[in-house]
């Protein structure tokens, strides 16, 4: 029986920006520019450095809407790098890159198959000597929306050879993502292939380890803070029709990650910053294959800096900025989130407990967390700006989610207690 | 506290006046102007809480009409009366008294009922149409604290300062119809951004025209690439047509020659060489036979020259068999006398045999011993095993004298222990187990002798003890005898004069202290007597325990015992048994082991005697088995087996001397016979080779022999090998022949296959089939290259060769000409299309290559994040503000003073609901009142009566607020309803009708319609009526 190998990889989004970057400067910005492109050229790297036998693309390669040439130029160099090294490869397009949106008029290497979107395909996938050794079952979107589970159309496994399933859709449901061509496990299981090859969703995620292995790789390149943590693709090896190797393998070149520091028992600004330039040096340690690091900052404990820590808010990252980041400190780190979690010796809870303004105005905060009423009244007032029409389309889910909004209570719990205290 | 009797001496109008009338409920004082109803109200302030004179003015309210200045009133608090005195003037006179009339002390009384704080009587409790009017009387601090005392709990000036921070940042930020803000200029520059997007997607379109303007020109290019790669084909085409046009001229000239050689047969021309070669073949071999016939006639004349003796030749064996012999038969003749020599040696060790074995010699013996198996092995076994039988029995005999030996010692040990055992008056181990179970009861004894001891120690009795109490019971009877003749001489001495009385009471006092303490101990003693009969038991049981302790240690010592037993004793006598029991334990221990040991070796000596016996039957058996095969072999019984073997060995030894002998004596006849054999076969070698040869001396005559014979057979060796060549010259010869007839035979079919005649018509072909090969080469290598030329044009050799023939030079070269000027053309249209198509794809590739549309989509992003960021801002200052205000409005409207809850209800009633509620600000104590419909107003835009029926409801608040914890002063009305219409009249005096269940209200009024409206209102009155006379009541 025969031995084969594959990479499978989605939502790559060449050329599209980061989002939620705050502090922006040149030598950022052409990190991220580069970023996707870099992503991009890990993975048609591993694929030739592993001999793979055909690298999987389960989507949303380009983003139609930001109609990028570079994206495409990069993605077709590195279909003919894989084509030059005998591998095949195999395209659907996605919610993000349908065939209806506009596309160039790059050619398709010749080992390159792009999937259609007219049915689902049944491509028989040979080896390097022509010998079938797998069947791909695949669709391509047409349009950007698609509210109809294709899982349902698919053939039924081939038993001769091994079954993979590539397609771009919502298993089952996920807060974080549109729903596109939703399916679910159960339709999935059904067709008892070997592998599924998704894409949509953009942290990696096995839905299910074997029988069959249903995966998504998720985006080489976190683009933004919700994508944090690692971001890869899968190298998968298969004998006699059975996955004998199945492993992720990073491919970002910036990594959005959440970081903690607890200051509890730290008693000046100078050894928290200590603390805190020890503690990433750590982390760029960790991370020391990457190109930079996007730092959602937590800071965190009971500590009598918690006052000042309030009060310098705004200046807090500069001066963590300052203090622990060098001309030689790599890969650079970049605070993009702070989020004080630290309390001080005298909590919200004893405030509340007080019989004077303050505590009836944080009981009204608290209040709002579960009275709906009340709620809705002071997020009338929000109106003006979050219903504003030249406006609300660029405002984050946090901004405009009744949710989310109910979320940011908390800071303005925390921007009352800074007001009010003297 | 109820007012019960107002009773005025001198107060302004009044003189002398009493009211007695006034109840605890409501009281209605109606009168006219000047009637004194504000002079009333002025007297019962004065009385309650004093008065003071102000600075260079006389009291107000002297008295006008007569009287001291002052009165008094009774009041009721608490089911107990007081009389509250005060006169004014100069010396200000304050007295107070209970309901007997008992005077008071003055702080006391004060403290009783609250009668010090003056301030919020008058400004609550007591006041007029003036007062109530006045907000200010209300912003005494003591007063406003109590209204008012709700607070923030921060200072007032954070709030304002935090909402205006939030405003601020607000506006700042965002504000719909404000114009420089945050997020209007981000949003702006977004629009910019967009804008700048937007151009760069019309580059993506300039991109997709230049792609298809490139398309379109690689098209050209290819087009104009294909049409000029035609032409240059044409070129090559007529060019090579040029080329080939005087080769293919050649090759059809060649061709026509070859036509010419047509009838030339064809053949290999290497035939030719075949056929000299062959030719070459057929005359060596005529030369080498002719050789060879020559010498074959000179070797068979040489071989008729020879002659051989036959005869001498094929006998050479035989004469030299004889020669052999002969040296044989010399050789041993000359060694005989050595062989002699040696019988005579071996005849003389037979008879050295013959003397040792004496009377056993004989034949017969010999023979026994050559034909009997085994004679000596036999013999050598039955003498190992008697050897070893012997050595057996030897050391059995040794083993059976050293266990003997060890016996008698262990009997010796045996004895030597039962007699040590027997005077320890033991026989045996029951004998032994008995005196341990008599030494356990001995020690069983000796504990319970030892216990009765102990026994009779703690009783404090001892034979000692019993001995010291009949010492002490004497002494008793003789001490008290003493005593009391020493007292009596000593008298009688006194008496007697002899001795001074002193010294005789100092006697009789030192012998009773001497004495009585004999006397106490012997009591004492005597006391103890009581344990006497225990301690007889326990004496008898431990004489009952001697005496079987006696009895047990004679059964033990099988001894007399001593009468006298004590504990040592029987400690010494069982140590004594128990020595003796250890040592007949030994003794018994030994016994047995060397019981033990005697048993072993009379088992082991037993078990020898019979290996002994066995031993000794064997050898016996052994003995007379030998004898008897002796007997079976006929030999003397006499013999043992060693002497046998002796024997047998010198039989065998003579016997081999008599064999040599022999055979010495067998080899001398044998050789003389040889000797004579050899001399008979010389005659008859000489007579079988007809050699006339004198035999008498042999030795000579086959020296002779020898000779001829080497002559004769060098002679016939020559002959053979002259055979041998003459025979080898013939097959050689043979093969010479056969040989020519091959090559003749080839020959003559190379000449057939050459279809010649001979070998000049051969050689004339092989020439012209040259020429024409030649002729065929130069063609194909023609053909090869306007073939190759054709290929290269894609044209089938004839189709070219056609071509050309049809064809002049002329006409070629002008062919040539033209497409080469078409070529031109086209080349120089297709570098220009290469030029655009460069300058097109650089365009493309810039277009391509510009990032600037990522930065920009990256900028925006960052905007959109930076618009965010602002965003989020605002909505949390603006969730913020807006809860502030809600806290601001709830906290007015849920954290309000008590006193404003309180006023709030009676305002509601007397304004009939049009007004619901009034609040007190919480950042100053500003006061605001709100409709029913919400609406809030100032106390300024409030109408006259409003703002009195505010104020009124404001004080009932207080007044029901304060009596919650103080004392419940009466309340007292001065004409205050006079702006009240009828229905907030009706109201307020409902509200009054309330009010005096529980409070004393006297309501001063000049209205006399009052009295109808309280009628009206069905309110229990007390009715005054205020004149300056005297004091009416209903």
């Amino acid at each position: 029986m025969s031995k084969f190998s594959f990479i499978h990889t989605s939502d790559l989004h060449l050329d599209s920006p980061f989002k939620g970057i705050s502090r922006m400067n040149d030598e950022l910005g052409e990190l991220c520019k580069n970023s996707t492109f870099n992503a991009f050229k890990n993975i048609i790297n591993i694929a030739i450095k592993r001999e793979v036998d055909f690298v999987l693309f389960a989507g949303d390669i380009f983003d139609s809407s930001i109609r990028s040439l570079a994206a495409q130029s990069s993605f077709f160099k590195g279909l003919e790098d894989l084509n030059l090294n005998d591998i095949r490869s195999y395209i659907v397009h996605g919610n993000h890159d349908p065939t209806n949106e506009w596309l160039s008029s790059f050619k398709y290497p010749s080992l390159a198959t792009v999937i259609s979107c007219d049915d689902i395909e049944s491509i028989p996938v040979t080896d390097k000597n022509d010998i079938q050794i797998a069947t791909i079952r695949a669709l391509s979107f047409r349009n950007k929306e698609c509210n109809i589970n294709m899982v349902n159309n698919f053939p039924q496994k081939d038993d001769h050879y091994f079954n993979i399933g590539l397609l771009h859709c919502s298993v089952g449901d996920d807060e974080e993502h549109s729903t596109y061509a939703p399916c679910s496990m159960n339709d999935i299981r059904l067709l008892n292939y070997d592998y599924w090859a998704l894409g949509h969703i953009h942290k990696p995620k096995i839905l299910q380890q074997e029988y069959p292995c249903v995966v998504y790789c998720g985006t080489p390149q976190g683009r933004s803070s919700k994508e944090c943590g690692e971001h890869g693709c899968y190298y998968v090896e298969v004998d006699n029709n059975t996955i004998s190797n199945f492993e992720f393998t990073t491919t970002d070149v910036i990594r959005w990650l959440d970081f903690k520091v607890d200051i509890t028992n730290i008693e000046s600004f100078n050894e928290m910053l200590d603390l805190i330039d020890q503690q990433l040096n750590a982390l760029r340690s960790d991370n020391y294959n990457l190109e930079a690091i996007l730092l959602g900052l937590s800071i965190d404990g009971k500590s009598d800096l918690h006052k000042e820590l309030v009060a310098k808010r705004d200046e807090i990252i500069d001066l963590i900025n300052d203090y622990c980041e060098t001309e030689a400190s790599f890969p650079k780190i970049y605070i993009q989130k702070l989020n004080l979690l630290t309390k001080s010796i005298t909590s919200i809870e004893d405030l509340k407990k007080n019989d004077d303004f303050i505590s009836y105005l944080l009981n009204k905060i608290d209040e709002a967390r579960t009275n709906d009423d009340l709620f809705n009244q002071i997020k009338a007032e929000l109106n003006p700006l979050i219903q504003n029409s030249s406006l609300k389309n660029f405002f984050d889910e946090s901004l405009t989610n009744p949710d989310e909004i109910r979320k940011l209570l908390n800071e303005v719990e925390e921007r009352c207690i800074d007001l009010f205290s003297e | 506290m109820i007012i019960k009797t107002i009773n005025i001496d001198g107060f302004g109008i009044y003189n002398n006046y009493s009211c007695k009338a006034l109840s605890g409920g409501l009281n209605f004082l109606y009168g006219l102007n000047e009637s004194g109803k504000s002079t009333l109200l002025a007297f019962l302030r004065a009385c309650l809480f004093n008065m003071s004179k102000p600075r260079g003015k006389d009291f107000p309210y002297l008295p006008v009409s007569g009287g001291k200045h002052g009165g008094n009133i009774v009041v009721q608090q608490d089911d107990q009366e007081f009389t509250i005195e005060r006169y004014f003037g100069k010396k200000n006179e304050s007295n107070y008294y209970d309901m007997n009339g008992n005077k008071l002390n003055e702080n006391d009384l004060l403290n009783l009922l609250s009668l010090r704080n003056k301030l919020f009587f008058e400004t609550i409790f007591a006041f007029g149409l003036d007062e109530l009017r006045d907000l200010d009387t209300l912003e005494e601090e003591e007063i406003k604290q109590y209204i008012y005392s709700t607070s923030l709990g921060i200072d007032s000036n954070l709030l304002r300062q935090s909402e205006k921070i939030l405003t601020d940042n607000i506006d700042e930020i965002y504000k719909p119809s404000g114009k420089k803000q945050y997020i209007s200029d981000i949003r702006s520059d977004i629009n910019q951004l967009d804008t700048l997007l937007a151009n760069k997607y019309r580059n993506i379109d300039e991109y997709k025209r230049l792609n298809d303007e490139i398309l379109s020109a690689k098209e050209n290019i290819d087009s104009i690439k294909i049409q000029l790669r035609n032409y240059k084909i044409s070129k090559r085409k007529q060019e090579s047509f040029k080329e080939e046009y005087n080769n293919v001229l050649d090759y059809q000239h060649y061709i026509d020659e070859l036509n010419l050689l047509r009838d030339v047969p064809n053949f290999d021309v290497d035939l030719y060489d075949e056929y000299k070669l062959y030719l070459k073949d057929y005359k060596n071999s005529e030369t080498q036979i002719k050789d060879l016939e020559e010498k074959i006639t000179r070797k068979t004349e040489e071989i008729n020259n020879i002659t051989i003796n036959n005869s001498l030749i094929e006998n050479k064996a035989k004469f030299l068999r004889i020669v052999a012999n002969e040296t044989y038969v010399n050789e041993a003749i000359g060694s005989l006398p050595k062989r002699k020599e040696d019988i005579h040696n071996e005849n003389n060790k037979i008879e050295q045999i013959r003397l040792v074995i004496g009377t056993h010699w004989s034949d017969d013996l010999i023979k026994t011993f050559n034909t009997t198996l085994d004679v000596k092995n036999y013999a050598r076994q039955t003498m190992d095993y008697l050897e070893g039988l012997s050595s057996d029995i030897s050391r059995y005999e040794k083993d059976l004298s050293d266990k003997e030996s060890q016996l008698s010692s262990i009997n010796d040990e045996l004895k030597f222990q039962k007699d040590q055992l027997q005077t320890l008056n033991i026989r045996n181990r029951e004998d032994y187990n008995k005196k341990i179970k008599i030494l356990e009861k001995l020690k069983y004894l000796r504990s319970s002798y030892s216990e009765l001891i102990e026994m009779s120690k703690d009783l404090k009795i001892s034979d000692k003890t019993i001995f010291y109490n009949n010492l002490f019971s004497k002494s008793r009877i003789f001490a008290v005898i003493a005593l009391v003749l020493i007292i009596i001489i000593s008298f009688a001495l006194a008496i007697m004069g002899i001795v001074d009385l002193l010294a005789t009471v100092i006697i009789c006092i030192t012998s009773i202290i001497c004495l009585m303490p004999v006397v106490y101990f012997s009591s004492k003693g005597i006391s103890k007597e009581v344990n006497t009969n225990k301690f007889d038991t326990s004496t008898q049981d431990i004489e009952k325990i001697k005496v079987e302790i006696t009895e047990t240690l004679k059964q033990s010592l099988n001894e007399s015992v001593e009468s006298k037993v004590d504990l040592n004793f029987i400690n010494l006598k069982i140590a004594k048994i128990e020595a003796s029991l250890n040592n007949a334990d030994k003794c018994i221990t030994a016994i047995d082991k060397f019981l033990n040991s005697q048993q072993t070796i009379n088992s082991e000596l037993q078990d020898k005697k019979e290996k002994l016996n066995k031993c000794k039957n064997n050898e016996m058996e052994g003995k007379n088995n030998w004898i008897n095969w002796l007997k079976s072999i006929s030999v003397d019984d006499s013999f043992t087996p060693k002497t046998f073997l002796d024997l047998y060995d010198d039989i065998k030894v003579a016997q081999g001397c008599l064999n040599n002998i022999t055979n010495f004596e067998n080899r001398i006849t044998q050789f003389t016979e040889k000797k004579e054999n050899g001399e008979k076969e010389l005659k008859d070698f000489l007579e079988l080779t007809n050699l006339s040869i004198d035999t008498d001396n042999f030795s000579t005559a086959i020296k002779l022999i020898d000779d001829i014979l080497n002559e004769q057979t060098e002679m016939y060796n020559r002959l053979k090998h002259l055979k041998e060549d003459v025979k080898q010259f013939n097959s050689d010869l043979e093969d010479l022949k056969s040989n020519k007839l091959i090559a003749e035979k080839h020959l003559t079919d190379i000449l057939v296959k050459t279809s010649s005649q001979n070998e000049d018509e051969l050689k004339n072909n092989v020439s012209r089939i040259a020429q024409k090969q030649e002729l065929e080469k130069t063609i194909n290598n023609l053909k090869t290259v306007i073939h190759r030329k054709a290929t290269e044009l894609n044209l089938e050799f004839d189709q070219f060769i056609d071509s050309i023939k049809n064809k002049n030079r002329s006409e070629l070269e002008e062919e040539i000409i033209q497409l080469n000027s078409a070529i031109e053309e086209l080349e120089e249209s297709k570098e220009k299309l290469q030029t655009t198509l460069g300058s097109l794809t650089a365009k493309a590739q810039s277009i391509m290559q510009d990032s600037t549309m990522s930065d920009l989509h990256n900028q925006k992003e960052a905007k959109i994040q930076e618009l965010n960021q602002y965003a989020k801002e605002w909505i949390i200052d603006k969730m913020l503000l807006t809860f502030i205000n809600y806290s601001k409005r709830d906290y007015e409207r849920n954290k309000q003073p008590l006193v404003i809850t309180e006023a709030n209800k009676v305002f509601n009633i007397l304004t009939n609901n049009k007004y619901s509620r009034i609040i007190k600000s919480i950042e100053d104590n500003e006061l605001r009142i709100e409709d029913c419909l919400q609406r809030s107003k100032t106390i300024d835009q409030l109408s006259q009566g409003t703002r009195e029926q505010l104020y009124l409801a404001l004080r009932m608040g207080y007044i029901r607020e304060y009596s919650k914890n103080h004392i419940k002063y009466p309340i007292i009305f001065d004409d205050i309803f006079v702006n009240f219409d009828p229905y907030r009249l009706i109201a307020v005096l409902n509200t009054l009708k309330e009010l005096s269940k529980d409070y004393q209200i006297l309501f001063l009024s000049c209205h006399p319609e009052m009295k109808d409206f309280l009628e009206h209102i069905e309110a229990e009155y007390n009715y005054i009526e205020l004149t300056q006379e005297k004091a009416l009541s209903v």
